[in-house]
């Protein structure tokens, strides 16, 4: 029998994933594809759109006419959706056919309907999102708005009130609408959300059904108006009589609730990540999306996480996205618990998202396995790691 | 130079007691100077404009002059509630009579210092939309925050529960620096507690309010009123039954209680001090009021004057028992202990209210039982002979000296580093049966750090730091020790129970910790870093230190309204 193999592509900062998995149909072999998001940001080095058409020529190749199998939206990200979309409109290149689509299940329409604590979560952060763009788009061209800000921003434009605005609502409009066998899968559905693999398991670890699990805090200052074009150009004084010092640590504590709420936005939709854990003849190949802290938490506190041999490093390599060690150990153990060689793959762009890819936690992972990136690559261009029946 | 300041009376919406005026004034007289603003060297009011963020200008001070006798701020129509002027001058006066509460001869006996080293407490009424209002030791700052509600604006900024509660937070920071990084759910809850009764205090001292109050309750404050209402207005605005928190309560400690609160969650379990301290002050109303008219008054004015009394007795209690607490982290009983100390030290042969408080201790499970709470006062101590308490309050170099010598005093460990805190000279006021008696103390607090497990896993480290510490309160003319307490968790407290007041007092830090690192408030190190590796003002940041970790911030949870993020 041939080889699974998982093709990492170079799309910038985003994710694109396709996994070739041989299985026996009576006497002979075929092989089935599954793609797990396709996307990138839209801002920065790391948006860069033409890298679609070499990716989506080669998965047509590989596909060679036939269906995809499955096709997984992870989340609600920009760098996670925009690709198929893209190159369906912009370069007339669309995949043959979709069997099926698993996506997270706040993308379901009418989702929030049902789900009252996550809509509430929601609209807290929707308003917090529209007072953050207000002011960052506000301060455009000044040096006040990093390009980390810039990549939030469109990474999470699904929060505008206004969804018909919204780049990331529209690809996720599409993707829902490739093959009517949509599922929108979550941790309750263990292992038996419907696919069309006949010898590997798909084991869904998360996320949560509620997302209003990954809701955190939220910082209270800063949802402000937009600030005046006086404002931009004469930064505020202190008041004759006030400590000048206090006043403008006072300002920039409200400045600072903007990104940090900015962040928690961010955190929270990459924690609805759905998590696959896919089984196929003893190996375990792990594709967590960009799955942070706290989902990562939630899936130990599950009791779900288990060695694997190959891990889709979460979130790009950011030091968010990797668990600290207690957790690490249960997926990668220091010590392998079988002889089978682990790799990881962390699919990333410098100059986006500060301090990411983050040396210290690639660092950590080569401890555990060998871990290759796709910086260097050529744009379009992929890794192949193939696992041996 | 005096000074007329309007002050919020209740809640401009609520409206509950006709003819009580929304605000009343209030006089500061002192060496104060006053700008626009309003603006005096410890407060500053900071208004951002709500449409264009621009700061907007003070309301102008206007000087005694022929003309006037006090000063006063220029305030268009004191009326217009929500017109910017009123808005700031109304929240500068509720603020500083919340301190003047604290401060007067009869509470403190000195200025209150802030929990940041700077003279200028900032306060911004309008903050931004959002329910809720915070002080933030950060930036040197309450923030008072607005909203919308059936139409109206509510402004947090004119609530005087609320005002009155922050301010309470910013003073107990100065008091008990300590509690702000604490990690110890009861301590936590004891800032909250404090804040609670500073607004629960403040309505007790209008007299406009006190009359209303009084009048439709024939006398009593046992139920439900404006004094045991915490936020009235701002709980309906929010869809809640009513105030966000009722100080009458029957709230527990005591899992078998069926008014037992969680031990982890600091909001809840400040009900369950807050309580006992309402529950003391209920009573002894209730018994001046009889006293008052078995001598014959008309009952409504006996109720009166007996709230009066009253407030002013407790306030002494309460908030003296502050600076009497150990410093590092503490219990409730280690409040308990306070308190009796403060108290016993000055009315040692008066002890009603002192045993109503051991009561209530005890009946809701923070003490198994009264001799938990017992402290000695007024004694000897042959250490302390020869003491210069005025070098000791001056000079850092000769505390730590002296307090280096003495670690047995304080029960420090030996080859511990420890922190001397700033020395208070305090003289305060006494009531007793020959008349008013002014004791002049010198107040010495000692802290250090003690490890113990963290047994969170998370990648967290294995050991957490939790502040300890002890009191020392020295007579400056008699040298008798007022009171010497440890907090418990460092040994302190001794009795039977101890040993089970530091064990639950592990536990609950424990389970307080769970929680925070499950909602993702509690981050490690890098992981507690935002964008550009700013601080993140809604995550408590945990550092690892050789091992051992320590947190920075925790107070910061405590905003008005917990669970509104």
């Amino acid at each position: 029998m041939s080889a699974l193999r998982v093709r990492a592509y170079n799309v910038r900062f985003g994710d694109a994933l396709l996994v070739s998995i041989p299985e026996r149909d009576g006497a002979r072999e075929v092989t089935r594809h599954m793609l797990i998001d396709m996307g990138n940001v839209l801002s920065s080095e790391g948006g860069d759109d033409s890298v679609f058409e070499p990716v989506m020529r080669d998965i047509l190749e590989v596909l060679d006419g036939a269906s995809l199998s499955l096709y997984v939206m992870t989340h609600e990200h920009l760098d996670h959706v925009q690709g198929l979309l893209y190159a369906s409109d912009k370069l007339g290149l669309k995949l043959p056919g979709v069997e099926r689509a698993w996506i997270t299940p706040s993308a379901e329409p009418g989702y929030y309907d049902s789900h009252p604590e996550a809509k509430r979560s929601l609209e807290l952060a929707s308003a917090r999102y529209l007072a953050a763009r207000r002011h960052f788009n506000a301060l455009e061209g000044s040096e006040e708005v990093p390009p980390s800000v810039r990549a939030m921003l469109a990474n999470n434009d699904a929060l505008l009130a206004d969804g018909g605005s919204s780049k990331t609502q529209a690809c996720v409009d599409f993707l829902a609408t490739l093959t009517p066998q949509t599922s929108y899968v979550h941790v309750g559905h263990g292992h038996s959300a419907p696919h069309p693999f006949v010898e590997a398991t798909l084991h869904i670890w998360g996320p949560e059904e509620d997302t209003a699990a990954y809701y955190g805090r939220f910082d209270a200052a800063r949802l402000q108006p937009l600030p005046s074009s006086e404002g931009r150009e004469a930064p505020p004084l202190p008041p004759p009589g006030v400590d000048a010092g206090a006043f403008y640590n006072l300002v920039n504590a409200r400045k600072r609730g903007y990104f940090d709420n900015l962040l928690a936005i961010d955190k929270a939709a990459n924690d609805t990540s759905v998590v696959i854990c896919i089984e196929w003849h003893g190996w375990r190949l792990l594709f967590p999306g960009d799955a942070e802290e706290r989902a990562w938490r939630t899936m130990d506190a599950r009791g779900l996480l288990e060695p694997v041999h190959f891990y889709k490093v979460g979130h790009h390599g950011s030091h968010n996205g990797t668990p600290e060690a207690d957790i690490l150990d249960k997926i990668l153990p220091v010590s392998p618990p079988d002889e089978r060689p682990r790799r990881a793959v962390v699919s990333t762009c410098e100059n986006t998202y500060n301090n990411v890819p983050d040396e210290a936690t690639l660092e950590g992972l080569r401890k555990r396995c060998e871990v290759t990136s796709t910086l260097g690559l050529k744009d379009g261009a992929y890794i192949d790691f193939e696992f041996e029946a | 130079m005096k000074v007329q300041v309007p002050v919020v009376v209740q809640d401009p919406h609520t409206a509950r007691f006709e003819g009580v005026p929304v605000t009343e004034g209030w006089d500061i007289e002192g060496d104060e100077v006053f700008l626009d603003g309003p603006v005096t060297d410890r407060l500053a009011v900071i208004d951002f404009d709500p449409d264009t963020q621009a700061v907007t200008p003070g309301v102008a001070f206007e000087p005694p002059g022929a003309t006037r006798k006090m000063g006063r701020y220029a305030v268009v129509d004191e009326d217009d509630m929500n017109a910017g002027d009123a808005l700031k001058v109304c929240l500068f006066g509720t603020v500083r009579k919340t301190m003047s509460m604290f401060e007067t001869p009869d509470v403190l006996g000195r200025r209150v210092t802030w929990g940041f080293d700077a003279p200028q407490l900032l306060l911004v009424p309008r903050a931004g939309q959002w329910a809720n209002a915070f002080y933030e030791r950060d930036s040197h700052s309450i923030q008072f925050f607005y909203f919308d509600s059936g139409g109206a604006t509510i402004n947090t900024a004119l609530s005087r529960d609320i005002v009155a509660h922050e301010t309470g937070h910013a003073i107990v920071d100065g008091l008990a620096p300590d509690l702000y990084n604490a990690l110890s759910p009861q301590s936590l809850a004891l800032h909250e507690a404090m804040a609670d009764m500073s607004a629960a205090m403040m309505a007790f001292r209008s007299h406009n309010l006190r009359a209303a109050v009084l009048a439709r309750t024939g006398g009593s404050i046992e139920d439900t009123t404006a004094f045991a209402s915490i936020a009235e207005e701002f709980g309906l605005a929010l869809g809640r039954p009513g105030s966000l928190r009722n100080l009458s309560n029957e709230y527990s400690l005591d899992p078998a209680s069926p008014h037992c609160v969680p031990h982890d969650e600091p909001h809840g379990l400040s009900g369950v001090l807050s309580g006992a301290l309402y529950a003391v002050v209920t009573r002894l109303h209730g018994r001046l009021t009889d006293e008052y008219a078995a001598g014959g008054m008309e009952r409504p004015a006996a109720a009166g004057k007996a709230l009066g009394v009253a407030e002013q007795r407790v306030t002494r209690m309460f908030f003296r028992a502050l600076d009497y607490l150990p410093a590092g982290e503490v219990s409730f009983a280690d409040y308990g202990r306070a308190l009796l100390a403060a108290d016993q030290a000055s009315h040692p042969d008066h002890d009603q209210e002192r045993r109503w408080l051991q009561d209530e201790l005890v009946r809701r499970a923070v003490v198994t039982s009264a001799s938990d709470l017992d402290v000695d006062t007024n004694f000897e101590e042959a250490s302390v002979k020869g003491i210069d308490l005025g070098l000791l309050v001056d000079s850092d170099w000769a505390a730590y000296g002296w307090v280096g010598a003495r670690r047995a005093l304080f029960g420090i460990p030996e080859d511990v580093p420890f922190k001397v805190h700033p020395r208070r000279d305090a003289t305060k006021l006494f009531y007793h049966r020959d008349g008013p008696q002014r004791v002049r103390e010198c107040i010495i607090k000692v802290s250090w750090d003690q490890p113990e497990p963290n047994e969170l896993g998370a990648g967290l480290p294995e050991q957490r730091s939790v502040t300890v510490g002890t009191t020392l309160a020295i007579d400056w003319f008699t040298k008798l020790i007022r009171c010497r307490l440890v907090s418990g968790a460092a040994g302190g407290g001794g009795g039977p129970a101890a040993a089970q007041e530091r064990a639950a007092g592990r536990a609950e830090r424990t389970a307080l910790l769970k929680a925070m690192l499950q909602s993702g408030s509690l981050e490690l190190g890098r992981r507690a870093q935002g964008l550009e590796g700013m601080a993140r003002p809604s995550i408590v940041g945990a550092a690892n230190s050789n091992g051992v970790m320590r947190l920075n911030g925790t107070a910061r949870m405590l905003h008005l309204a917990q669970g509104v993020t």
